[in-house]
Order: C-alpha cells, then structure tokens, then sequence
C-alpha cells in the first residue's frame, strides 16, 4: 500500500451529455483517489464513463454538450471543477497532465514532435525557444527515443505507433507533474510495445514520486502495473480495491466476471467464460443495479435501488446488495 | 523545392500538349467555312478568299494547322483574328480586363467567405451560423445564371446604382456588380468549408491535447486549429482560383465586359482555332501556375505532403 | 457547380456508408417536414418534365402575336411571351430539359464516376494510370470552356447530346473522390478475406468494395444535381445549348435578358429553377445527415 500524500481526490462527480434524444448520464456519483507513488486503475468497458470522468475534471471535455452535474475533483486540496479555467489551466497542463490512446489523431500533425514539447516549457515556465527545443530534446532522450537530439524536429506521421506514445509521453512528463493520467495509452499497440511504454510509465514514476491513473480496459494491464483498482460499470463504480485483492477475490460479480473470462492456462481445452449479454446503452440503463440483468446472482431486490458503495472490507469496497462482506462471496456461486 | 517545381512543370508539358490538340481538333471538326461565315452575305471575291485561306493555314491538313498554330503562340507571333484586329493588341486589352474582375471577385470572397466560415465554425449554432447556413444554402441553390441576372436587375436597371454592363464607367464601378455576382456564389462555398472544417478541427482529438497542456484559448487557435483547419480551405481556394477563367465567360458576356473570357466566346463562335487554342494555352497555364503555388503552399503548412 | 460538389465532398468525407438499413433511412428521412416537401416539389417537376399536359392544357406554341409581352390575365396567370404564347405553358414544358439533364447526367455522372474510381482505386497501376491522366486532361481546362468548345463543334445539339457530353467532361471529380475511398476499403479485413477464398474480382468489387465505398460518392452527386439543372440554362444561354425551337427555361433567360421592360418573362423561369434546385439540395442535405453515423449517437 502506498502511503503518500493524496494529490487528486475526486467524489460523487456526475456528467451528463445532452443529446437530441435527452440527457444521457454517462458518470454517476463517482469517487476515488490517488496518493503521490501511487497507480491507480481505473478499469471499465467503452462506454462505462471511464475516460468522461477524468476529461471532465480536467476541463478538456467538450461542455456542452457535457455538463457537471455535481461533485468535486480537488487537486492538494484545491477544486478543479469549481475553479475558473485561467486557474486551472495552471494546473490542468503543469502539475497534471494527460496521455491519449491514439497518438497519431493526439498530436498536431502539422508541428514537429519538438516544437510540441517546447509548447509546454514555453507557455508555462516561459522559455525562451532555444532553450524550450533543448530541453524537448532531453525529454525525448529520457523516453528512450533514440537519436533523440535528430528527431526533435520530425514530425509525428515520421515515427513508429510505439515511438510516438513515447513523444506523447514526452510531452506529458516535461513538466514533472505531480498526477499523469494515461487514457488507454498502450491499448492501440501491440502487445511487446506495450509492454515496454508500460515499463517507462513505472520507471519515470519511481524517478518522480508522481501519482498515475491509468485509464484501461485490460486486466492484464491492470494486474500488471496498478497498486489500486477501481471498477467502472455504466457510469458507476461498482468495485474499488486494492490490485491485488480484487484480483484474488473479487466481490462484486461483474469483476468476478471479468477475471473468469480472462484467457487462462488452467482454461486450456475448455470454452472461455464470457459474461452473458451486453454492457446496456447509457440511454437505458436497468433500473436498481445497471448490471442486474447480466448478474448469475441477481434476486428481484437488486431492481429496486442503485447498491450504494459500501465497504465489505478494511479499503474495499463494492456495490453489491449480495455481496456486503468478504465472507459472503465465498458461498456464492 | 526546384527539383520540385521542375518535376511538376515536366509533367505538365505533356497534358498540355494533349489539351490544346484535343481543342484545336475540336475546334477544326466545327462545321461551315469560317471565313464565308464571317463574310455573310457579300459576295468574297476567289483571290482574298484564297489569300486569306493561306494566311489562316487553312487549306493545310489538321495536323500542320495545329503545329503552326503552336510554333507561332511559342514565338510570340499571334498573328491577326479572321476579321483583321491583332491578336497581340487584343490580348494587351483584354488582360487587364479579367485580370481586375477575377481579383476583385476573388478578394471578395475570399475575405468574406473566411471571416463568416471562421466566425460561424468558432460560434457553431449561434445567430451567425445558422444566418450563413441558410444564406449560404439559398446562394448555393440559385444557378449562377439567375443570380447574375437579378443582380444586374436589381441593382443596374431598377436602383441604378451600377452600371448594367459594358466597361465605360472604369475601374471600379463597371467591374464592382459583376465581382460582386461572381463573389457571392463563391463565397457560399468557400464559407461553407471554412466552416465544417473548424469545427472537424476543433473536436479532433490534439486539440484535446492541447486542452490538456493547459494552452490558453488564443495560441490554441493560431497554433493548433487554424493551421490544420485551413488546408482544405487552400485546395478549394485554388480550384477557385483556377476555375475563375471559366467563370469569367459567364460573367463577361452577361456584363459585356471585354475580357478573356468573352474573347474566347467570340472565337469559338467564329471558329478560329488560332485564338482558342491560344486562350486555352493560356488557360491551362494559369491552371498550372495556380496548382503549383497551391501545392507550394500546402507543403508549407502540411509536412505530411513535403516529400511526395 | 463543380465547386458546390467540392464542398459537399468534404462536408461528407466522414461519411462511411451508414448503419442503417434502406428502409430505416427512409422513415428517418420521411419524418423531416423539410424533406417530405422538397420531395413532393421534386416529384412534381418529375411529373411536369413527364407529362407537362397534367399541368396546363394550353399549347405553348399557340401564339397570338398581338398579346406580345402582356401581363398576367385570367386564365394566363404568367401573362404572354414575345410572341404571345402562354407563358405558364411555356415555363411547364421548360421543365423537361432542365429535369432531364440534372436526373440523367447526375445518374450517369455517377456510375461514370464510380465504375471509373473503383477500377482506378481497385486496380493500382496501369488500368489507375491511365484513368488518372485522361482525369488530369480534362481537368485541366476550366470545365465550362470545355463543355462550350466540344459542343460548339457539335451541329444538331439534342438533350441527349449535352447530357452525354456534360457526362464526358463531368466525371474526373467524382472519380477522384471514388478512388480514394477505394483506396481506404480495399484493404480492409472483408475485402481480403473474400479474396483470400478465391473471389472473382467483378464479385468483390461488386459486392464488397462499391457498397462500402460508395457513400461520399452519393452524397456529393445527390448535392451536385442541383448545379447540373443551372447547367442546361447556362449552355442554352451562351448558345451551345439547346437550340430553337426546343422550348427550355435557358432559352427563356436568353430571351428575357433582351427585354428588360417585361421582368416577368425572366421572374417566372427564375423561380422555378430555383426551387428545383433548392430542393433538390435540402434532399440531398437530409440524405447525407441521415448517412451520418455521428449524428446518430
């Protein structure tokens, strides 16, 4: 367990997106943390609110036709969400900063790699040009990008899918943030690439102290790299733990689901376990628990409220009205 | 950058050459005797026809008609029209005449078609957006025919506020109303794609990227959007530009401005070949000029196209 | 005209064939007010161009030199020509050309087009090559001189001439526009497996490549039709059109610019090519935001 400052705290945030059919609530009531050190996973399907939630605290996400319903996202205390966006430019940027998952569309085709790097040295620390290339330089050597002093000046289309989530994290850690928040950065590549971006994330962690959210949708990334994990379903967390526990005993049913349909060697020979049914549209989401008719073990109470977030164990908690304590999962199923 | 330039005009030789025989060959297939034509009624005597025939080349087999016709445009001798006036003096005239149209109607709506397509795809469904949406939409419906003919109605024969046609009130007043026509149905596309192109740039997923560094709202527009947004713009700027001699015929010859454009009408109708081909020359070398300095401008702000 | 086709184009260039089926696209369509009346204009000049009779049982040639130029009377709501003939039947039989060149050039335009980008964009090499260069002569004139110098050069100029010819010289744009989403769908997954178990080629490209590739193709011709009914009027004007006595709204401009005292004469052609025209853009605006699979989410 990681024990550093709290640098992010989000709680009860919601987002809603208006659309010609409605409003539709695509993040509902979600809270969590992360301490300087510390990665925390934020692991969903597409569609679960995952990416919404972090775009919405920091600003970046297009309102309208988003919208904030409630909720707080306080940074050392501070409230990005409250704050006008001059503040939180400051922060949003400079002391947190983001990597995406489709490198190419991320960067500005039209400026080389170095030119977008010294972006940040000269907007926020007020550089001078060279200077500001020098040190995008440097950050480019520090991601291991070789010959890196050549290839400030390329251009994004010049380099490798792997080579350019390198630039864009390049680019995210010039300014030695405190919080990086990574939205499925290794989810376009292949899987020995992957790897080794994920590797750099944790190496550059360790060097800086810094907190990492780690937005994804593959276990396997999670259970490799995450210290906390917190599970999104239709807009809701339904599971926060720590990495290793939710994975030896998860307790809400839809990690549970998501861990048996994990390719395994035990598996081999037999069919893979898939959870039935699909993640529902966020226009129509099940009253009572979103994943009550996917659920093996829904009764008819599960129908009549959202499960609030309760705590089964010391630093765990689920949203599960069958599943109130450790113990309980262990006779189910 | 020569190499490049060099490569293109190489290129373009050929389809050159293509071109103005495809429209010496068509101009040759017209049917009737251009000269008895041109005479009318009178009676020729046989020894100026026959002398005219051989000054025109043509009693000479297509092939040597388009030759000469070649060798004199690429010598600089244009030689006289059927009726006698000199080609060289005409084309000293007439110049400077679509020259001043076509930049008139060009800064026209250029400068209006990318202040209202920037300003509408900044305020997407605001007051301006959905006034140039639907302007845009009625400009672009009305065929350019009527359009240039209510403008001339409305502001030349009733307000009287411009001349109808013809070219003796100068510059500007006789050129303002046809620009003004040729503008207004360019301007509708133009704004139109600025506009579309904007707000494809402004949800694209860098300027997310440049959100998230915590650029402020002005350097994110002349650094990230406008660069991207306007290359689009650029390639329909261009194929304006190089269409605007085919605009000019329509214009000019409902204006009676006496233009390019109308010279090429007039000797089409008279079926001398000579002057086509060499209106067409100049034409296609416009169309490569233009292209040129599009692409130039292109690979200036798109790295992307550079080394192609 | 070309240039309206030019930013439709990249208005739609997203647009990659939509999720919904035929029938689902028309009853989202159908529940647009704007559409249901711009089809049921459109259906009407159809029907004008068809069976002009249903409309006016006047003859248009039946002239009385006398009522030359006179306005509007009972029974002659659009007053008399120069001739005297009823105007309202003249602008009804005017519809044909007009109609007849935006339906069937735009229809030929865009198999032309098609069948031509999608041997250009499927076949890379010789068959792309030559497609490419005859698309470059042609486009290297300004497309109205070249329709005014071939059909200058052509002596008995009926509709079928001019819709073949605007054909001839029409189909590099919509080609090029073909060929490059050929280009983005014959690599795909579906393409390779279907030739990966030994597919004819006529059968995929019939099959899997034209219905994906399809889209922007359709969205810039439904656009561009109302450019291709301007056309026939603008030819007819400049004399390279239709020629007397064929009755057709540009030689009614041709007429009305001569005599400036009657603006009827040009008031009422004026506002029914207009109208086609703009309906024929708000239906082809609905069909391409109805395609877009954005708008749907």
């Amino acid at each position: 367990m990681t024990t550093g400052e709290v640098l992010l705290k989000v709680d009860d945030l919601t987002v809603e997106f208006d659309t010609p059919r409605g409003p539709v609530r695509a993040v509902d009531g979600v809270s969590w943390q992360v301490r300087a050190g510390e990665t925390l996973a934020i692991l969903g399907e597409s569609g679960s609110g995952k990416s919404v939630s972090t775009q919405a605290l920091t600003g970046i996400l297009e309102m309208p036709p988003g919208r904030i319903l409630k909720g707080t996202a306080e940074y050392r205390g501070a409230d990005l969400i409250a704050m006008t966006t001059k503040e939180r430019r400051k922060i949003v940027g400079d002391r947190i900063t983001m990597v995406f998952q489709d490198s190419l569309s991320a960067l500005n085709p039209v400026q080389s790699v170095g030119t977008q790097i010294a972006e940040c040295y000269r907007v926020h620390r007020g550089m001078s040009k060279r200077d500001a290339m020098k040190r995008a330089a440097e950050m480019l050597d520090q991601v291991r990008i070789p010959a890196a002093a050549n290839r400030v000046r390329d251009y994004p289309h010049e380099f490798s899918g792997g080579m350019r989530q390198r630039v864009m994290l390049a680019m995210a850690l010039a300014l030695d943030p405190d919080v990086l928040i990574a939205d499925e950065p290794t989810t376009a590549l292949d899987v020995t690439v992957q790897a080794q971006i994920l590797e750099l994330i944790a190496e550059l962690q360790a060097e800086r102290e810094m907190g990492v959210v780690l937005i994804t949708h593959d276990l396997g990334v999670v259970s490799d790299v995450a210290d906390n994990v917190v599970v999104m379903y239709a807009g809701h967390v339904v599971e926060r733990a720590a990495t290793a526990e939710a994975l030896e005993h998860p307790v809400h049913p839809y990690t549970e689901g998501l861990l048996g349909s994990m390719p395994s060697s035990d598996l081999k020979g037999q069919e893979l376990p898939t959870i039935p049914g699909t993640p529902p549209s966020l226009r129509a989401i099940p009253s009572g628990c979103a994943f009550r008719p996917r659920c093996p073990i829904a009764i008819d109470d599960c129908a009549r409220e959202i499960p609030p977030l309760l705590t089964v164990a010391p630093g765990r908690d689920a949203a599960c009205i069958r599943r109130t304590t450790i113990s309980a999962n262990k006779e189910a199923v | 950058m020569i190499r490049f330039i060099l490569r293109r005009v190489l290129a373009a030789i050929p389809i050159g050459l293509v071109v103005t025989l495809g429209v010496y060959a068509l101009v040759f297939a017209m049917p009737g005797d251009p000269l008895r034509e041109l005479a009318g009624d009178k009676p020729i005597p046989a020894a100026v026809l026959a002398a005219k025939r051989a000054q025109f080349h043509l009693d000479d087999p297509f092939i040597v008609q388009y030759l000469l016709s070649m060798k004199d445009i690429l010598t600089g001798h244009f030689g006289t029209t059927f009726a006698g006036a000199d080609i060289a003096d005409q084309l000293r005239l007439r110049i400077p005449v679509t020259l001043k149209l076509a930049t008139m109607s060009l800064v026209f709506q250029w400068i209006a078609g990318l202040l209202f397509g920037l300003y509408a795809g900044f305020r997407r469904n605001g007051v301006v957006d959905r006034m140039l949406l639907l302007a845009t939409l009625v400009v672009l419906a009305v065929p350019g025919l009527v359009l240039y003919f209510t403008g001339q109605y409305v502001f030349g024969v009733e307000l009287k506020w411009l001349p109808v046609s013809g070219a003796r009130d100068g510059w500007p007043m006789s050129y303002l109303l046809p620009a003004l026509c040729i503008g207004i149905s360019g301007f509708a596309g133009l704004a139109r794609l600025t506009r579309t192109s904007i707000v494809d740039t402004v949800n694209s997923d860098f300027v997310k990227t440049a959100r998230a560094k915590g650029l402020g709202e002005q350097r994110i527009l002349w650094r990230h959007v406008l660069p991207n947004a306007l290359l689009p713009v650029v390639t329909l700027m261009g194929i304006d530009f190089a269409g605007i001699f085919g605009g000019a015929v329509l214009a000019e010859s409902i204006f009676n401005l006496p233009g390019l454009g109308q010279f090429m009408f007039q000797a089409i109708k008279l079926k001398e070949g000579g002057v086509v081909v060499l209106l067409s020359t100049l034409a296609f070398l416009m169309f490569i000029v233009i292209n040129l300095i599009v692409d130039i401008v292109y690979g200036a702000i798109d790295p992307r196209v550079r080394n192609v | 005209m070309s240039e309206t086709q030019q930013v439709f184009g990249a208005e739609s260039q997203d647009l990659e064939g939509g999720t919904l089926s035929n029938r689902e696209l028309l009853r989202a369509l159908l529940r647009k007010p704007q559409f249901d009346i711009c089809l049921l204009l459109v259906l009407t000049f159809f029907l004008m161009a068809a069976v002009p009779k249903v409309f006016t049982r006047t003859d248009p040639r039946f002239c009385e030199l006398g009522k030359s130029q006179q306005g509007h009377q009972p029974g002659h709501p659009f007053g008399f020509d120069i001739q005297g003939c009823d105007y309202f039947a003249n602008v009804i039989y005017g519809a044909r050309p007009s109609v007849l060149v935006s339906l069937v050039a735009g229809v030929g335009g865009f198999l032309v087009a098609g069948l031509l980008g999608l041997l250009a964009g499927y076949f890379p090499g010789k068959v792309d090559t030559v497609i490419s260069r005859v698309a470059d002569v042609l486009f290297a004139l300004p497309g109205l001189i070249a329709l005014i110098v071939i059909l200058n050069s052509v002596p008995n100029r009926s509709i079928w001439i001019i819709v073949a010819i605007i054909m001839v010289t029409g189909w590099p744009q919509g080609m090029r526009v073909m060929r490059s989403t050929v280009f983005s769908v014959r690599n795909r997954e579906y393409v390779l497996a279907a030739r990966s178990i030994g597919v004819s080629p006529v059968r995929i490209l019939r099959k899997h490549v034209f219905p994906n590739a399809m889209a922007p193709l359709l969205a810039m011709t439904t656009l561009g039709i109302g450019g291709l009914i301007g056309l026939e009027a603008v030819l007819t004007f400049l004399g390279v059109g239709l020629q007397p006595p064929s009755i057709s709204w540009g030689s009614q401009f041709g007429v009305a610019t001569s005599y400036r005292e009657t603006p009827h004469l040009f008031l009422w052609p004026a506002l029914f090519i207009s109208t086609m025209t703009i309906s024929f853009m708000i239906i082809g605006d609905s069909i391409r935001d109805a395609l877009d699979p954005k708008l749907l989410r």
